[in-house]
């Protein structure tokens, strides 16, 4: 019998990046760690994304949140509410998650009952000019932004 | 960070190519001015209590290029500022070494105790308590006040005790001359050489001889007396490495693994035969696992012969036996984890082995599936052995006398010899109950330490469930510790039944637990994690 078996609710949320948000869901599907659930929260969008998220369906545990006040608090705390997880991991639509990403966030939950937050670390891919990459890149090596 | 360590070699080469004069003057004011900075900046820090200069440089035998300056640093003890002081020290010195190469890597050439750390480590650690002692004769109080001079005197049966725990450290530094295969460079290795065999020498002039001597050159002078005529002649030659750093003959390995394992030898012996006087006593019984029990993965049969084969194929017809033996006495040093379920691999021979051989017989077995559990031991006169495989945690190499380890005596007298015949019954050894109960009481203190810091969860799974299984053997023996009988779990497994029997309602989660250990000891994926905190709370209870 294992013990603390937490169970992990995904939430992503998305706006009209309908291409985007299926590399996102397809590297959910590849976790080592399951997710329990995954909620996708559609922020008004006006392309396919409810067609790519409807074709997930049969891969993971989906659920469809419809948001329709644009905006990222709002969306955001919509996937909360409708999470029912007991850990509640949150990536965005334009990110691709690691294979072990969610077997790694749980450890530290299992293991230390003080652990409330966990934190990874981030790689970029260099999209367009790159200066949001480069901005981070060069401010995460300062220490100026939070690891 | 140091001086590159392309430009460190020449640099180093040169110094120890001019040590005339007017250049060892020149050396020494450099040396003398970076102790003086040093001093001058660490002094500075909130909280430092004293800064002693140590070891070499302060007994005046520093070799000018090679001789790093060590310090150690002692700070106020700070339960609120979270060891603040320290990483302010530690931050100085950096900055020093990155900018003097003098000063050397900090992990290993600084020191930094809170005042109770340095109390603790004098009287718990005897490889502390000796340095600590030697250093109030000879170490430099640079700043502050005399910490290690208020620190109580120890008796002479202790530091005779504590004495032979110096050899391990310098044993721990010729192995990796002798058997690591990547060798330091001529001139290092005479120097290593020379200092091992004039340090082995003084602790068997104190313990052998009762005499005291403080200096390296001092100690060889006089320990040639006490040996045979061709030993001697070997000290003489050792003597001529200081003076020849760079020429440019090779070393007598062999001869001076001999002579090094001789000195040792008879001190541990020397040991051993004060501490079998002692009169009360308590009898100590472990269980002698059978070899599957002892692999963990029912794959002991093969492991044994496997073990067989390697030494046969390293060491030819100097070999006896190759004996498969559970590391079963208590290690103080709770946080390397390094003896529950470790096998010391225990080879006995007709003659000396040549160092080479046993090079490769080491290299074999770091390539067996069992490699972070096994520890081979070469074993000299049926009563001391020593471990050939430096410990990465603590940078160690164990040296097991009769005296100081009986149950490892008691179990490889036994136990599994070289045909792979298993036999598993009980072992009685007596052990002087003083020692024990202190044993016990100071492996206390350090699991007691480890639970009540939140660091213990983020400890790597695997070490922290080889700190699991180790810490609860501990308690259980605690227990019973004023019995006059104590039975003492040797694996993991033998620990996982006696928690069952203690706590039978928790016994679903403890099969688990042990279930995952093993795939986890193995690299398999395992989900050992999930047992972490409920572990640390059933440490915490017993």
């Amino acid at each position: 019998m294992a013990e603390q078996r937490p169970s992990i609710s995904v939430v992503v949320i998305t706006r009209n990046r309908a291409e985007w948000l299926k590399e996102a869901l397809d590297s959910l599907t590849r976790q080592s760690r399951k997710p329990d659930e995954v909620v996708v929260v559609d922020n008004a969008s006006e392309d396919h994304t409810g067609d790519v998220i409807r074709a997930f369906a049969d891969k993971l545990d989906i659920k469809y949140v419809y948001e329709p006040v644009r905006g990222i608090p709002r969306a955001r705390n919509a996937g909360v509410r409708n999470a029912v997880g007991d850990i509640i991991a949150f990536i965005d639509d334009d990110c691709v998650a690691d294979r072990d990403w969610l077997k790694y966030i749980e450890i530290p939950f299992v293991k230390d009952p003080n652990v409330g937050v966990v934190g990874g670390e981030v790689s970029y891919d260099r999209v367009g000019s790159g200066s949001v990459e480069a901005f981070y890149i060069e401010n995460m090596n300062r220490g100026t932004v939070a690891k | 960070m140091p001086m590159r360590p392309s430009l460190r070699i020449p640099v180093q080469y040169l110094v120890i190519r001019t040590r005339f004069f007017p250049l060892t003057h020149l050396y020494r004011a450099a040396y003398a001015l970076s102790v003086r900075l040093a001093t001058v900046l660490l002094r500075r820090v909130d909280g430092v209590v004293a800064i002693y200069l140590r070891r070499g440089m302060a007994k005046g035998e520093a070799v000018y290029g090679l001789s790093d300056i060590d310090l150690s640093v002692i700070v106020e003890d700070d339960d609120r500022e979270r060891g603040v002081a320290k990483e302010k020290v530690r931050a100085v010195y950096d900055r020093l070494a990155r900018f003097i190469p003098l000063f050397g890597d900090g992990d290993m050439e600084l020191g930094i105790y809170t005042v109770a750390e340095f109390s603790r480590l004098y009287e718990d650690y005897g490889f502390h308590k000796y340095r600590i002692h030697e250093g109030r004769h000879t170490w430099r109080l640079l700043f502050g006040r005399d910490v290690a001079g208020s620190l109580p005197q120890p008796t002479e049966t202790d530091l005779r005790r504590a004495a032979v725990e110096e050899l391990k450290k310098w044993w721990s530094l010729v192995s990796l001359d002798l058997f690591d295969g990547e060798r330091p460079r001529a001139f290092e290795s005479r120097y290593l050489w020379y200092k091992a065999i004039a340090e082995a020498s003084r602790v068997y002039l104190h313990v052998c001889c009762g005499v005291t001597v403080r200096g390296r050159e001092e100690a060889l002078d006089r320990v040639g007396g006490c040996l045979s005529p061709s030993e001697s002649r070997l000290v003489d030659r050792v003597r001529g490495y200081l003076r020849h750093l760079a020429a440019g003959e090779d070393i007598p390995r062999e001869e001076l693994m001999r002579l090094f394992v001789s000195l040792a030898a008879a001190s541990f012996r020397e040991v051993d035969r004060g501490a079998s006087a002692k009169p009360d006593g308590v009898t100590v019984v472990a269980r002698l696992p059978d070899l599957e029990e002892l692999a963990l993965d029912g794959a002991g049969r093969g492991l044994q012969a496997a073990l067989e084969r390697d030494a046969r194929e390293a060491l030819g017809a100097h070999i006896i036996s190759a004996a498969l033996v559970p590391q079963a006495e208590f290690n103080l040093d709770v946080l390397s984890n390094s003896d529950i379920d470790a096998l010391c691999v225990v080879l006995s021979s007709k003659g000396p082995l040549p160092p080479e051989k046993l090079g490769r017989f080491v290299t074999l077995i770091k390539a067996s599936p069992h490699a972070p559990r096994l520890e081979p031991y070469l074993l000299v006169g049926g009563d001391v052995a020593f471990s050939l495989k430096v410990d990465e945690v603590r940078r160690w190499a164990e040296i097991k006398s009769r005296g100081t380890c009986p149950l490892f005596f008691g179990l490889l007298a036994s136990g599994l010899d070289g045909g792979g015949s298993a036999s598993s019954g009980l072992v009685r050894c007596r052990l002087p109950r003083k020692e024990f109960e202190e044993t016990l009481r100071k492996r206390e203190a350090g699991i007691e330490s480890v639970l009540s810091s939140r660091d213990v969860y983020k400890m790597r799974t695997l070490d922290f469930l080889r700190f699991f299984w180790g810490a609860a053997r501990s308690r259980l023996a605690s227990r019973a510790s004023a019995l006059a009988e104590v039975s003492i779990p040797v694996t993991s497994r033998q620990v996982l039944d006696r928690l069952i029997e203690y706590s039978p309602e928790e016994s679903g989660w403890l099969a688990g637990l042990h279930g995952e250990y093993v795939k986890e000891l193995h690299g398999e994926e395992s989900e050992a994690f999930r047992y972490v905190s409920k572990s640390v709370d059933l440490l915490r209870r017993m």
